[in-house]
């Protein structure tokens, strides 16, 4: 079998050797066609295996893998991919090379010297040793302190690295996961989990909005949910693109409209959307009385009371609303019946969160409505199925506007008035021109933006023109949770919520899909609601003891500094990093606190440098696992093994189960406590399944030859069918997964009132004193120059963070030379003229400060950002530098965190990453340890900052290396 | 864009060796330095094939001269072509002084001849360098002051020799101060072209090239700026207005003594000058798209 | 006569490196040289703006060898190692190649280097294993924004074709297949006038790259 595709060299020999014209002629025709479904290719041949990349931990963009003589050479999109539209980026292509890289993982190891050296002393050792410490260490802690003194931290969704999103907990008894998942779409999926249905937040980009809005997030460098080539094509074929962001960003660059805010203020822009969409009557009025509790009443005399809900993921707890239900009027009255005034018939009636039925209506699936109506779709997209909103029946109209008189049960009389009317005196604050004065955003561009994306361009699609795309930037400003929840409120309103091109929440296909293998232990339970309640933070975050998704950060770090409220004394980080939140010179002050630690990574991180076990993973190009867009663009896939596993690494999935075997803990069903890797795989492929039962084998092969499948036609009614309030097909994540048919027998959304919920009862319930929040709103930044002058005073320049560098994710690839040779060096952006001003210039270091620590990175100058603001990179480490902590304190920007209640979101203890005050000057000489403004490790020896540096070569692809492990 | 060494000192020899020839031929003109034909035409050859050894360490794959310089319209070829001419001329320069009666009379034809191909053989090495790419070498200036070294360190190196040789080193006086002169004109003037080259350079505005962050932004007014002392006290001063300083001393001196002493001296600044202009030359030999 | 040669739309290029990253994978250039580069240009002031933010705009300029029409480095090569080929592309012949780098110096883009190890110049190729066998340069292929096209310039800019979307539901979305979908520049892009297509600086070498840049200045000289 002749090869298909010639490297450069062969190349130029064959056409030194012929005839150039010669060398012409050959095609790449059938008769060099060749199967791709094998992943074994024997010497002289060239495999395409067909995958999904997981060179970052968001979109699951389609590649092809080729490999030759066993070897992964290469990695390129895959066209046949319609969600990723074939796009590969930079950090996916670059990502093989960390499967070959010398300093890689390659076998268990355990430290020799004390934690805080700079040399650990690793060790090899065996899997055995491994396993039996660890099993030996975990039990000697949870018998003295407790399972709660476990905590666990993890990466992103990969296909591994989520061990301690709930299987560790569930080993070991603890709530206590610290998972970035807190600072990155957590607190998005948080909010519509309390305000309408989990994963809400995600915007069906591939449905091609009329108008498309980009809200401080840029899926072109981040691949965030959407491809780089998905959201370029969009935002150029939009009617209208709008940009939110403080920074020109690089698809920014393009945008019709640019609201360029002032860091930290979205929450205000939020609100101005939703002000100008009801001073303009441009607001779906049926949606917000039948799919709303707009109407509800909001009645101050009454105790709050309610009945029993479910938590998020484990156990009950008891409703305390003020929402007026029968049972306040009457004495045998049902709790459920939530009273609102019917402007039809000039009486009271009530919507049953019970039966999830108006009074006297009858439910049947709505069968009217019409194909989705989206044009520009790319091939393999279909339009789906879009149900017409569907008239009450009996006939009524709920009152949005008034107040009314009610007798309570006690014979008290009480003004109420539907929740409308305090939402609406909320919003009303919000005047373009205050948002104005909050943002900087001059007010006729937030009207202008705020009404082309409101007003239907084509009213005949019965739907709006398309979501908005907002990101993580918002949840880094300590107003999380308000923001989110008032987005996804205007999203409602607005008229594009779950329809084309609207917030549809993850895709949903033929089975039900973790976001990692190793994320949960399929056969037995999560832990129990008690346990939850022990959760680290939640004294200050009441709500996360509903939430159940994580621990708060900065409050399990404290545990581990002071030992209060409880000691914390043993971890288990999968693959994720202490840099990503919180502040990180706190964490590494109180990491040597820990008795016991263990990584599981592919390399030796700073995290890893106060472990006292690592654990080598698998690369994605070694590993197997069935694959669903996390997001609304709607493909089923799957990530396949190309090349062979080296040496003693495992995936994620044999190590969790390895560890549940080695503590005598049941991991899968009882007929097979503890599966093998492809076993685990068939009990995820036929979890919650939709057609008949399959194999991985046999779902791996199909994958192979046909691709991806479009979601909307493997899976109609979960799926390919929009506004699934109507017809109950909304997946109910508080309910395991169900839906609302299969929990309800009826339609509507998760929240405990089966509405879209702008009158939150669970905030109600979980935060009494917190009447704000009930409603959505904003709060400014706790350190911005309006809260708190005098900071901004002493550190004069608002910093900003976390725009996406290219070719690297969060912490990840700093070692790969095709990623580090192409941005060696992190980057301050600032303003050419406050950089004139301090006599900073282009390529000079500059030091970055405040009350919590300093750092260093290299001058941008750079016009699109704000004067007064500066942007900083995040999570850099130099894997060069031969000491433990790999210089995680020289340069990433989350040394200047500032944590504690007051200075982290209020509901959700999200950190506060965005939007704080620093001071910045020029690094020289003189005011830098040893002399130099590079960043040093602890000898002097500079990091690499320039693509010249001879040690990137060191990182090439080394065979021998990963062949004699 | 970074010094080149080895085509600094190629250049610089080269030069030095097309003016002790050319020096010689204009000697042999008015039949002075009879002494002193063979020896200036060996120090020719010698110069150049310095120049040679030093071209060694900037050819990467010097082997492969042999597999054929095909491309006749290229600068290097011509070079090599120029140098082989030259060679050629300076071997029949030595036979046919030394064939000569008193071993250093040349025919007046033959000593045009090594006027002729040492000025051509200096333009044409440095004509290599014209290149619309790079705005400070795209000038009949940057050939001339190639033109102008040779002419600054040649006269005076034979002048040395002459007196050396015990010979009437004044012979060598004119040719060695109107060499000097010529060389201070041409090397000033090239210098001035450099320093009002930045205007030639594409501008973006801001602009910002990932993989070297910690690099200045390219600014060819502030490069071309940066030069100034190189040029001016390096190239101008001590590179020509010494040497023609001496030259004139010298002649005024007119004894052999002096021209030991003072043409010595004017060959060493007119060194250290053509190498200072070498080094300008490569600091603002920057491409005109400077960013990449 | 066939002149292949690249058109970027840059209000499409976003900057993300997917070429650059796409030209190291397929080529082997060495870890410090690139073949092809993603420049920022500004953010600049606008013409009428304020003089800085928010009044700015900026745009990514994707550099590589521009295969010119009148290539200066093929003018200067001693040996014909740098020559024009059959397709209009400039190539290196490295066995011809002394060393000598006077193209790398002729360059106005500065995009040749000494590969130190081979000791010739190096720089891109427009992939010229993959075009003689009717594929995609990989920077082409792989380009994020899909701002990128190929084609042979004799024929127009329109007709220059980036990689398109293999519809799955036709069956057989093999990797022959998804190498051979394709889409025209004009089929692709949004409108663009004459006054939009630049090149880069031309010192009479003629570059053949052509750049599509709508409703901002193209900074520096054409």
């Amino acid at each position: 079998m002749g090869k298909l595709n010639m490297t450069r060299r062969a190349f130029t020999k064959l056409a030194a050797a012929t005839a150039a014209a010669a060398a012409v002629v050959a095609p790449a025709g059938a008769a060099l066609a060749e199967s791709s479904s094998a992943t074994q290719s024997k010497a002289g041949e060239t495999k395409r295996v067909r995958s999904c990349c997981r060179g970052c931990g968001k979109m699951e963009c389609g590649v092809w893998v080729i490999v030759e003589n066993g070897r992964a050479i290469r990695t390129e999109g895959d066209e046949s991919a319609f969600h990723s539209m074939g796009n590969h980026c930079g950090k996916g292509q670059a990502s093989l090379q960390a499967a070959y890289h010398p300093d890689r993982l390659y076998h268990p190891m355990k430290r020799t010297n004390a934690r805080g050296e700079d040399d650990p002393g690793w060790v090899r050792i065996s899997w055995d040793e491994a396993m039996s410490t660890i099993a030996e260490k975990l039990q000697e802690t949870m018998d003295r302190y407790g399972g709660e003194s476990i905590f666990g931290m993890s990466g992103t969704s990969r296909i591994w690295g989520m061990f301690a999103y709930g299987a560790l907990g569930q080993l070991v008894g603890s709530p206590n996961m610290c998972i970035p998942w807190q600072v990155c779409k957590g607190p998005r999926f948080f909010a519509t989990a309390l305000n309408s249905m989990m994963q809400a937040s995600w915007m069906e980009t591939v449905g091609r909005p009329k108008v498309y809005t980009s809200w401080g997030t840029g899926p072109e460098l981040s691949n965030y949910d959407d491809a780089c080539r998905t959201v370029v094509d969009v935002a150029e074929k939009a009617d209208t693109h709008i940009v939110v962001d403080p920074r020109m960003t690089n698809l920014g660059k393009e945008a019709d409209i640019w609201l360029n805010l002032r860091p930290g203020t979205d929450g205000a822009m939020a609100m101005g959307w939703l002000n100008v969409l009801i001073n303009n009557d441009l607001y779906d009025d049926l949606f917000a009385k039948k799919w709303t509790d707009a109407p509800f009443l909001v009645c101050n005399d009454v105790e709050p009371s309610g009945y029993e809900v479910y938590r998020f993921t484990s156990g009950k707890c008891q409703m305390k609303t003020r929402l007026l239900k029968e049972s306040d009027l009457k004495e045998d009255g049902d709790p459920h019946k939530f009273m609102v005034w019917d402007n039809l018939n000039n009486r009271m009636t009530y919507f049953d969160a019970d039966s999830g039925l108006w009074e006297g209506e009858t439910w049947s699936k709505p069968t009217a409505g019409h194909e989705g109506m989206q044009e520009h779709l790319v091939p393999g997209v279909s339009q789906g199925w879009v149900p017409d909103p569907t008239p009450f029946d009996p006939a009524i109209d709920p009152a949005l506007y008034g107040e009314f008189e009610v007798e309570l049960k006690d014979g008290r009389k009480s003004k109420v008035k539907p929740v409308w009317e305090y939402f609406t005196a909320r919003v009303a604050e919000y005047t373009p021109e205050k948002v104005s004065e909050i943002t900087g955003v001059p007010a006729e561009s937030i009207e202008r933006a705020a009404k082309i994306h409101a007003t239907r361009i084509d009213p005949s699609t019965g739907y709006g023109n398309g979501g908005v795309q907002y990101q993580l930037a918002i949840e880094h400003s300590c107003n999380a949770i308000a923001m989110c929840r008032a987005m996804d409120t205007y999203i409602g309103l607005s008229g594009n919520w779950d329809v084309p091109a609207g917030h549809r929440g993850g895709t949903q296909g033929e089975f039900i899909f973790k976001a990692g293998l190793g994320a949960v232990a399929p056969g037995i339970p999560n832990i129990s609601a008690e346990e939850f309640n022990k959760t680290l933070g939640i004294e200050d975050y009441p709500l996360l003891g509903w939430w159940q998704g994580w621990a708060d950060d900065a409050s399990v770090w404290k545990a581990i500094e002071t030992g209060d409220p409880y000691p914390v004394k043993a971890g288990w980080c999968s693959t994720g990093d202490f840099m990503c939140m919180s502040n990180s010179l706190q964490k590494w002050k109180a990491f040597p606190n820990l008795d016991f630690f263990v990584c599981e990574d592919l390399w030796k991180t700073p995290t890893a440098g106060m472990a006292d076990i690592l654990l080598p993973a698998q690369h994605w190009l070694e590993t197997d696992c069935p694959r669903m867009s996390q997001g609304p663009s709607g493909a089923q896939g799957a990530t396949c093994r190309a090349i062979e596993p080296p040496a003693d690494t495992l995936h994620d999935i044999e190590i969790a189960t390895m560890i549940y075997k080695y503590m005598g803990k049941q991991w899968g069903p009882d007929e097979n406590k503890w599966p093998d890797r492809i076993e685990n795989l068939d009990i995820m492929l036929n979890t919650g399944r939709q057609g008949d039962p399959i194999t991985w084998e046999e779902y791996k092969e199909d994958f192979q030859k046909n691709g991806w499948k479009d979601a909307k036609v493997v899976a109609p009614d979960t799926w390919g069918t929009y506004r699934r309030y109507e017809t109950g097909m909304m997946p109910l994540k508080a309910y395991g997964d169900k839906n609302a048919l299969e929990e309800f027998a009826k339609p509507g959304f998760g929240t405990p009132t089966r509405k879209m919920e702008i009158w939150n009862t669970l905030i109600e319930t979980f935060m009494p004193e917190d009447e704000e929040d009930f409603l959505p709103t904003y709060k400014e930044p706790p350190l911005s120059p309006i809260s708190d002058p005098e900071m901004n005073e002493k550190y004069p320049f608002t910093a900003t963070s976390g725009r996406r560098i290219p070719v690297y994710f969060h912490s990840e690839h700093r070692q790969l030379p095709w990623c580090r040779e192409m941005w060696p060096a992190p980057r301050i952006e600032i303003n050419p003229q406050d950089a004139a001003r301090l006599g900073i210039e282009q390529g000079d270091w500059v030091w970055i400060e405040n009350d919590n620590g300093k750092i260093r990175q290299v001058a941008d100058l750079y016009h699109g950002i704000a004067p007064g603001t500066v942007n900083l990179e995040h999570q850099w480490w130099f894997p060069e530098l031969d000491q433990a902590d790999k210089g995680y304190d020289l340069c990433g920007c989350n040394c200047l965190v500032t944590t504690g209640k007051g200075y982290q979101d209020r509901i959700s203890g999200t950190s506060y990453l965005r939007a704080y005050p620093v001071n910045i000057y020029k690094a020289t000489a003189e005011n830098s340890p040893f002399g130099n403004p590079v960043p040093c490790d602890h000898n002097g020896n500079e990091i690499i900052h320039d693509a010249s540096d001879p040690r990137l070569k060191e990182w090439l692809p080394n065979y021998d290396v990963r062949d004699e492990a | 864009m970074e010094l080149q060494w080895p085509l600094i000192l190629f250049t610089t020899l080269t030069a030095w060796g097309c003016g002790v020839l050319g020096g010689a031929g204009a000697l042999a003109l008015k039949g002075a330095g009879k002494k002193s034909q063979q020896l200036l035409a060996i120090v020719s050859c010698v110069l150049l094939a310095l120049g040679g050894i030093a071209v060694f360490f900037h050819l990467q794959h010097w082997e492969r001269i042999f597999n054929g310089f095909g491309h006749i319209t290229s600068g290097i070829t011509q070079e090599l072509i120029a140098i082989v001419v030259f060679v050629v001329i300076a071997v029949a320069y030595f036979v046919m002084a030394r064939k000569s009666d008193d071993g250093g009379t040349l025919p007046k034809w033959m000593a045009w001849v090594a006027i002729a191909i040492s000025v051509v053989l200096a333009a044409v090495c440095a004509h290599s360098y014209m290149m619309p790419a790079r705005p400070a070498w795209d000038s009949v200036l940057e050939v001339l002051s190639i033109v102008g070294a040779a002419c600054l360190l040649g006269p005076a190196t034979c002048a040395v020799v002459l007196a050396a040789k015990g010979e009437d080193a004044d012979a060598c006086g004119l040719p060695a101060v109107a060499g000097s002169a010529i060389g201070a004109v041409c090397t000033a003037a090239y210098a001035a072209f450099i320093q009002m080259s930045a205007g030639a350079f594409s501008q973006v505005g801001y602009y910002f090239d990932p993989t070297h962050p910690t690099k200045a932004v390219a600014d060819a007014a502030a490069t071309a700026g940066a030069q100034a002392p190189l040029l001016w006290l390096g190239a101008v001063v001590v590179g020509a207005v010494v040497p023609l300083a001496v030259c004139v001393l010298a002649r005024k001196k007119g004894d052999a003594a002096s021209w030991k002493l003072f043409g010595g001296v004017a060959v060493v600044a007119a060194l250290i000058g053509a190498v200072c202009l070498r080094v300008a030359f490569y600091n603002v030999g920057l491409s005109v798209f400077m960013f990449y | 006569m066939t002149h292949y040669a690249i058109a970027t739309d840059l209000n499409r290029c976003v900057g993300c490196l997917a070429c650059s990253v796409a030209c190291k994978a397929m080529n082997n250039v060495p870890v410090g040289d690139y073949w092809n580069k993603t420049l920022r240009v500004g953010p600049n002031p606008k013409a009428d703006g304020c003089g800085t933010w928010p009044d700015v705009e900026m745009y990514f300029l994707t550099v590589q060898c521009q295969h010119c029409k009148d290539p200066e480095c093929v003018k200067v090569c001693p040996t014909g190692a740098s020559h024009i080929a059959d397709d209009g592309t400039v190539q290196i012949d490295k066995s011809k190649c002394i060393g000598c780098q006077f193209c790398a110096m002729s360059c106005p883009y500065g995009v040749r280097y000494l590969n130190t190890e081979e000791r010739v110049v190096e720089k891109c190729t427009l992939c010229e294993q993959r075009i003689a066998q009717g594929e995609l340069p990989a920077c082409v292929a792989q380009c994020g924004g899909r701002a990128r096209f190929f084609g042979d310039l004799d024929k127009g800019i329109d007709s220059f074709e980036a990689p398109w979307v293999v519809d799955v539901t036709e069956g057989d979305p093999s990797y022959d297949k998804t190498e051979h979908t394709r889409i025209t520049l004009k089929e692709c892009v949004q409108e663009y006038k004459q006054s939009d297509v630049h090149h880069l600086p031309d010192v009479g070498n003629d570059p053949s790259f052509v750049y599509i840049l709508r409703d901002r200045d193209w900074q520096g000289e054409e």
